[in-house]
């Protein structure tokens, strides 16, 4: 299994992985710059730790009297961890990686120079909004980043590193290396506001990773189970120009045969569906699922998806 | 049906249940103290019309909770049977006790000052946290819940929906008690985020996905589940409503970085097929935890 993903220089998939890459950056970057950094809040990662030793630098340089810049420590510590993830994991991350990482630090210091890092955006009297902003630039940021199947690298690459050895599951190892880091934001700014504000920035910043990979999907899938499939069925075909698939099921109470309709519509056909049913088979027993995402005819092709980026 | 549930003394899984209860009780007391008493929120339930009554009368929470937990399980009792066992007993008592201690020590002062959002959001975090443990060691939450088991038995109405009326009502009576309109919106914050952890911390957060997949490319799709990314699944024996063509649905559970390698597959050898892919709130079997490993756990 390879892990490393290679594409041809100048090709259209490479030029738009490398604009997923910088757009990707520049948001992250712009998240932490006007609502995350000025207020001390400590979100885990690399940057996170760069907030804490910025803090703790200030004064410590003549020439950086605020302290070390937040991005140029997080390069700092990305360069040596990706190295180790190298050699421990083997070649998983890609230039894709680098070139990602070394933005972040380059917008981040940049946006700091041109817009300080005084409380920019004047929300210090609601930091609880520029939380869930800040989040939301950090998710959707990461989330370009990802989609260009590029790694965030950094904590996460500590986090591969133990769960290699230890067996635990990644996804869990991530939240306790970010825990780790947010308790020492707490340690170091003795201020329980901080590690409050940042689970919200970590758990925001978790969802719209989510959306912004697999987006939100209104549509359904629906299991019906009727006497009167048939007339469900021409309903779903002729009207509403959807597919779906019989399965043969038996009644669990008394053998009987039933034929199972499996489909998957969206909300408004769902609702004219349910209208139909009532009316034509009270007595229908329906079951209804969100679906996060559907791939095939009538709907995003899976080609579309795998090969969109 | 037995609603009790018996376990003997001194076993590992008594043992568990009792730690789920001590642990459980104290993040709730904790909520309460540092994050929801201070601010005069009123998330529904006993503890909401004791905040009340501590703010109106003085009297302390967790002792108010006490005296109306007592009568309310003995009436819920007589009139359900016996549904509440020794446990949701031990719950609540320690809840009050954690209650009225920890808030000597607090002395009524929140956490974080001037920040009653952040504390409404906090607030119900931990206690939905410590109430999902309640709720994992099988003890019920007891209180005004009871209320609402009484009034679904005479009117038959939905006890979700009574629930969540019982603690509006209460809600309610914050708001009227305070005469502040924040009061109810913090709540019903509170209210909404304590559910959702609830429901977090009892079925677990899961990045496992079931797809159902439909595809002519049935055999090869089975041969890359089972040989390269070693799941199992299951074929069902399906029927096209359009041609009526006999067809294969294969129904699997894989995990969100297999989906893509899966996806990626099937897109090279079936570039039609179709997928519907949904979150699955916990899979529990081969492969997974096992449905063993979550009820003795």
């Amino acid at each position: 299994m390879s892990f490393l993903q290679n594409e041809k220089i100048f090709s259209a998939k490479w030029i738009k992985s490398y604009l997923l890459i910088i757009i990707g950056s520049f948001i992250l970057a712009a998240g932490f710059v006007f609502f995350i950094n000025p207020y001390n809040i400590v979100p885990g990662g690399v940057y996170g730790i760069g907030i804490v030793v910025h803090h703790l630098t200030r004064e410590t340089f003549s020439f950086w009297p605020t302290g070390i810049p937040v991005g140029l420590f997080g390069l700092v510590l990305n360069i040596p961890l990706t190295l180790i993830g190298i050699k421990v994991l083997g070649p998983r991350f890609g230039v894709k990686t680098v070139v990602g990482f070394v933005l972040t630090s380059v917008f981040m210091d940049f946006l700091t120079y041109f817009f300080g890092e005084n409380d920019p955006l004047g929300l210090k009297d609601d930091v609880f909004m520029a939380c869930v902003f800040g989040g939301v630039l950090i998710g959707f940021g990461l989330g370009l980043i990802f989609k260009s199947k590029a790694t965030s690298g950094g904590s996460d690459i500590v986090a591969m590193i133990i769960s290699k050895y230890t067996r635990l599951p990644l996804g869990q190892l991530m939240i306790y290396v970010d825990s780790v880091i947010v308790l020492f934001g707490l340690v170091v700014f003795k201020d329980w506001r901080i590690p409050l504000y940042s689970w919200i920035v970590i758990f925001v910043t978790g969802k719209v990773i989510d959306i912004t990979m697999q987006g939100v999907s209104y549509d359904k899938m629906l299991l019906i189970i009727s006497s009167e499939f048939e007339l469900i069925r021409s309903k779903i075909i002729n009207d509403l120009h959807r597919g779906g698939t019989f399965i043969p099921g038996k009644g669990m109470y008394n053998n009987t045969d039933k034929t199972i309709i499996f489909t998957v519509l969206n909300r408004r056909e769902m609702a004219m569906l349910q209208e139909y049913i009532h009316q034509t088979d009270p007595h229908a027993f329906m079951t209804v699922v969100d679906a996060n995402e559907i791939l095939g005819e009538g709907f995003r092709s899976l080609s579309e998806k795998v090969e969109e980026l | 049906m037995a609603f009790l549930q018996t376990e003997q003394l001194f076993t590992k899984k008594w043992f568990i249940s009792y730690t789920y209860i001590v642990v459980g009780t104290f993040l709730v007391a904790m909520g309460y103290v540092y994050f929801i008493t201070p601010y005069k929120i009123v998330p529904g339930g006993i503890y909401g019309i004791s905040i009340v009554l501590h703010y109106v009368f003085g009297t302390p929470v967790g002792l108010t909770a006490l005296l109306f937990n007592i009568p309310l399980t003995i009436i819920g009792t007589r009139l359900l049977g016996p549904r509440f066992g020794t446990k949701t007993v031990v719950g609540f008592i320690m809840t009050s006790v954690f209650v009225d201690a920890i808030s000597y020590f607090s002395q009524y002062k929140p956490l974080v000052e001037n920040d009653p959002f952040l504390s409404s959001v906090f607030g119900g975090a931990l206690v939905g946290a410590g109430v999902g443990l309640i709720f994992k060691s099988k003890a019920t939450s007891g209180g005004s819940d009871v209320i609402a088991m009484i009034i679904a038995r005479y009117t038959r109405l939905p006890l979700g929906q009574l629930m969540m009326a019982v603690d509006s009502c209460i809600v309610l009576i914050g708001f009227i008690a305070f005469g502040d309109w924040r009061i109810p919106l913090y709540s019903w914050i509170t209210i909404f985020v304590m559910g959702k952890t609830i429901d977090a911390v009892l079925s677990g957060v899961n990045y496992e996905k079931t797809i159902f997949i439909v595809s002519e490319k049935h055999q090869e799709i089975r041969d890359k589940i089972i040989n390269d990314l070693n799941r199992g699944g299951t074929f069902l024996q399906g029927e096209g409503m359009y041609n009526g063509q006999n067809k294969k649905v294969i129904f699997t559970v894989v995990n969100r970085r297999e989906l893509a390698m899966l996806e990626e597959f099937i897109n090279k050898i079936d570039p039609k097929a179709f997928l519907t892919i949904m979150d699955a709130h916990e899979i529990l079997g081969q492969g997974f935890k096992s449905l063993h490993d979550k009820l003795e756990d």
